[in-house]
């Protein structure tokens, strides 16, 4: 039983956001790194990440490979990680259990932990962690999984807490949410300047040196409890969100390793002789269409504008027709898989539903909102050109810098945004994204019919009981129109061949501990 | 008294006329920026694709198809099409800028030069500032403030210049104001707007609008890194910036997509310099005398 916890993924320079959500089960697939013989320690790696975090405050940071994973991993390491085909590895923790079908659990730290500076780790610090994050000062879309906690009580190595309601799945909250990072408490307390020039954690690697915007150098950490982990004695993290100039770096080794979002990207990675790392995920980037505001408060709007996009020329225009274009809800090899297709390309029944609302007084007329990143105005561009096509419909795209977009995101003053849900394990990403009442519920759909099956696929005994639930709720989505899917998650990891260990879990974090060069 | 009653019968000297040089590139350069003129006023009546409509598969190359005759771009959209119409984007910025720039600096400037005192002071404090602030910081702070749209590249790029003006106007008003018929004018009693705007004035517009022609060459270069930087006019409306912006994530692949619009900004840019340089020599008088 595993859950996890949704994360508006802002890639600043990246897609848009996304509403990032894997768990359980994520594959993991790529080229390259094989017969590299055993792990080679020492050297050092320049990695580029798409954006850097404001502070190093693990509550204000995103567990999510397209934001801050990468430096919340190496400083503050994992309590547990979730393993390709399903279960858990334990990092920090040793285990982690329910005995009453996910309401009441027991969390057990490593014994001997200590933080970088030398103090042991116990569960009372795990606690303060939490507490921490499920403060009013976060955002409620960052506190949703450590909302449910109740009566958290560390004795020595363990913890043991309740949940308001029971989730069976709730590690998968942990993993993909910053719960799953543990700060040295007093270190925090001494304020964010004083953190962020010395943070504390139990990760494998210590912070040297940090230039906003630049370079953020990693020292290994010699009390890190998984020897011989990590392998290399630096590493260096520099912010780029263009996956264009990504590819340009690690082709030109100013970098050993960089992340990028889109298949063309990846494909031109491989035709070049790099490695590509990526994950299978569900869902997809797509549109959020804000069912709270006209237009689209009028599912017939909803459906007109799915109708009308054809979602194979967003691949075309976008990712040279390199991506994938969802077909239905869950992917393939998701256990959650049914055949109820996504809403299809129907230009002649989205004319007819213009028409039909022009006629009665409600032309369709909207914003899709964009963040400046290329990729995303380019995609904005690709529904706004195909739209003009049809009668009776007016679309603006309105770009925005990544504090306004968010801002924009969080107060759902919106029509349509961009955005993005990537799963294996629905939960909880798929239920803090469309149960009516959820803060991750940024388009206000409340429907009741898809609030059962949510609840059903959440609370489900057995694979059966969820499968069921799971089809029911791709069966509901599919009539309510709520999101645009458009293309099949592309993260992935380019990497040069002498760069090895790239592991990628949950979102799409990459494990900087496994990294080693043969250089 | 005619030259052949004073020289006798010595035989008046030949003079061969002057030969004006004629300079090829002017003719050129102006050809081109009628050719621009014309086609973006007649767009659309022309038989363009629509420019924010997709007309063909994303990228395709240039056909013998009129609207792919120079490719589409990254959304099935003619490049020909959006060349045409985004030349209108940025002729009509730069052109119009530049009218109100010149009037708005000329006024200035010749408040500035013929009454001196502390209008004089007043003016030129706030176009020495304006001058000294980096202009595309200043672009860029103006786009932050106002919702990118034409109207707000307006705003920008007018501001940029009117100091341009001002100075230009100011010093040559300076040159005029000095002159014996203003002199004259005055012992006649006339007043000192009416001299500064009925005689000085007219003799300060020359010189002042030979800088025309350069100065919107420079608007447009402006406008284009704007919409370059993703501050210019909203989509789907294209200008060359804009165009280039869209088309340089596909350098590697697809070049066309940002050389077309980079030679166009290019050739008028160099055209419209080519016509303020001839018009600088015809009618500024410091380049001449």
């Amino acid at each position: 039983m595993l859950a996890k916890h949704l994360r508006a993924i802002t890639g600043l320079a990246l897609v848009s956001v996304l509403l990032v959500a894997c768990g359980s089960g994520a594959s993991e697939s790529g080229s390259g790194d094989a017969d590299a013989g055993p792990p080679r320690q020492g050297g050092s790696l320049t990695v580029l990440q798409s954006t850097e975090p404001r502070t190093l405050d693990p509550r204000t940071m995103q567990n999510n490979g397209a934001v801050n994973a990468m430096v919340g991993n190496s400083l503050f390491g994992q309590l547990l990680i979730d393993k390709t085909g399903g279960g858990y590895e334990y990092g920090l923790a040793e285990s982690l259990s329910t005995t009453d079908g996910g309401t009441n659990w027991t969390l057990k730290l490593r014994d001997g932990l200590v933080f970088s500076d030398g103090t042991p780790v116990d569960a009372a610090d795990v606690k303060a962690n939490w507490e921490r994050i499920n403060a009013p000062q976060v955002a409620p879309r960052n506190r949703a999984a450590a909302a449910h906690l109740k009566n958290l009580a560390p004795a020595g190595q363990t913890l043991t807490f309740t949940l308001s309601e029971p989730i069976p799945q709730y590690p998968n909250s942990i993993v993909e949410s910053s719960m799953n990072w543990i700060a040295k408490p007093e270190a925090l307390q001494a304020g964010p300047a004083a953190f962020d020039a010395a943070p504390i954690g139990a990760g494998p690697f210590v912070l040297e040196s940090w230039r906003r915007n630049g370079p953020m150098v990693l020292a290994k950490n010699n009390s890190y409890y998984d020897k011989p982990r990590p392998y290399l004695d630096k590493l260096t993290l520099l912010p780029n969100g263009d996956e264009n100039q990504v590819l340009s770096a690690v082709l030109t080794k100013t970098a050993d390793a960089g992340i990028a979002f889109s298949a063309s990207i990846m494909k031109q990675a491989q035709d070049e002789g790099l490695q590509t790392t990526t994950q299978d995920f569900s869902g997809g980037r797509l549109y959020n269409l804000n069912t709270r505001l006209a237009p689209f408060n009028d599912v017939r709007a909803r459906e007109a504008v799915l109708r009308a996009v054809d979602r194979e020329f967003i691949n075309a225009s976008t990712v040279d027709g390199k991506g994938t274009v969802p077909q239905t809800l869950f992917h393939k090899g998701s256990p959650f898989y049914s055949d109820a297709p996504l809403p299809q390309h129907d230009p002649a029944r989205a004319q007819q539903l213009f028409d039909q609302l022009a006629a009665e007084g409600k032309p369709v007329s909207f914003s899709i909102t964009s963040y400046t990143t290329s990729v995303s105005v380019k995609t904005a561009e690709a529904v706004q050109a195909q739209l003009r096509k049809f009668k009776n419909v007016t679309v603006q795209v309105e770009v925005l810098d990544f504090p306004a977009a968010t801002a924009k995101s969080a107060q759902q003053t919106f029509q349509m945004m961009a955005g993005g849900v990537l799963f294996s394990e629905p939960e909880p990403q798929l239920y803090e994204a469309l149960h009516s009442g959820e803060a991750n519920n940024t388009i206000g759909l409340g429907d009741p019919q898809l609030d059962a099956a949510l609840e059903a696929g959440r609370r489900g005994a057995t694979p059966e009981q969820r499968k069921q639930a799971y089809a029911d709720v791709a069966k509901r989505y599919n009539e309510l129109y709520p999101w645009l899917i458009y293309l099949a998650p592309d993260y992935s990891i380019l990497a040069g061949q002498h760069v090895h260990g790239v592991k990628l879990y949950a979102q799409a974090n990459l494990r900087t501990d496994q990294l080693w060069t043969s250089k | 008294m005619s030259a052949e009653s004073v020289a006798g019968s010595v035989a008046a000297p030949v003079v061969s006329p002057v030969r004006r040089r004629r300079n090829v590139l002017v003719w050129l350069s102006t050809a081109w920026i009628l050719l621009v003129i014309v086609v973006t006023v007649f767009a659309g009546v022309l038989p363009f694709a629509d420019y924010g409509v997709p007309v063909g598969l994303p990228r395709a190359d240039p056909s013998g198809d009129f609207h792919q005759l120079l490719g589409l771009d990254g959304q099935g959209r003619s490049v020909l099409s959006r060349l045409v119409y985004g030349a209108r984007v940025s002729l009509l910025v730069g052109v119009i800028a530049g009218t109100v720039a010149t009037v708005i600096g000329m006024v200035l400037g010749l408040i500035a030069g013929y009454f001196r005192g502390i209008a004089d002071t007043i003016i030129m404090y706030v176009t020495d500032a304006l001058l000294a602030f980096p202009p595309l910081v200043l672009l860029l702070a103006i786009s932050s403030i106002l919702r990118p749209s034409f109207y707000t590249l307006l705003i920008g790029l007018t501001t940029l210049v009117i100091p341009t003006f001002a100075r230009l106007a100011r010093a040559n008003t300076l040159n005029w104001a000095s002159r014996e018929f203003v002199l004259a004018a005055r012992n006649m009693g006339w007043g000192p707007f009416r001299i500064a705007f009925r005689e000085v004035l007219p003799n300060v517009i020359p010189s002042v609008l030979a800088y025309f022609p350069t100065v919107v060459a420079a608007l447009i270069v402006a406008e284009g890194s704007l919409s370059f930087l993703g501050l210019g006019v909203p989509s789907p409306t294209p200008s060359w910036g804009s165009m280039i912006a869209d088309g340089k994530d596909y350098l590697r692949t697809d070049p066309f997509l940002v050389f077309v619009p980079a030679a166009a900004i290019f050739l008028t840019v160099f055209a419209l310099n080519q016509c303020g340089d001839y018009a600088r020599h015809r009618f500024d008088r410091a380049t001449r005398d």
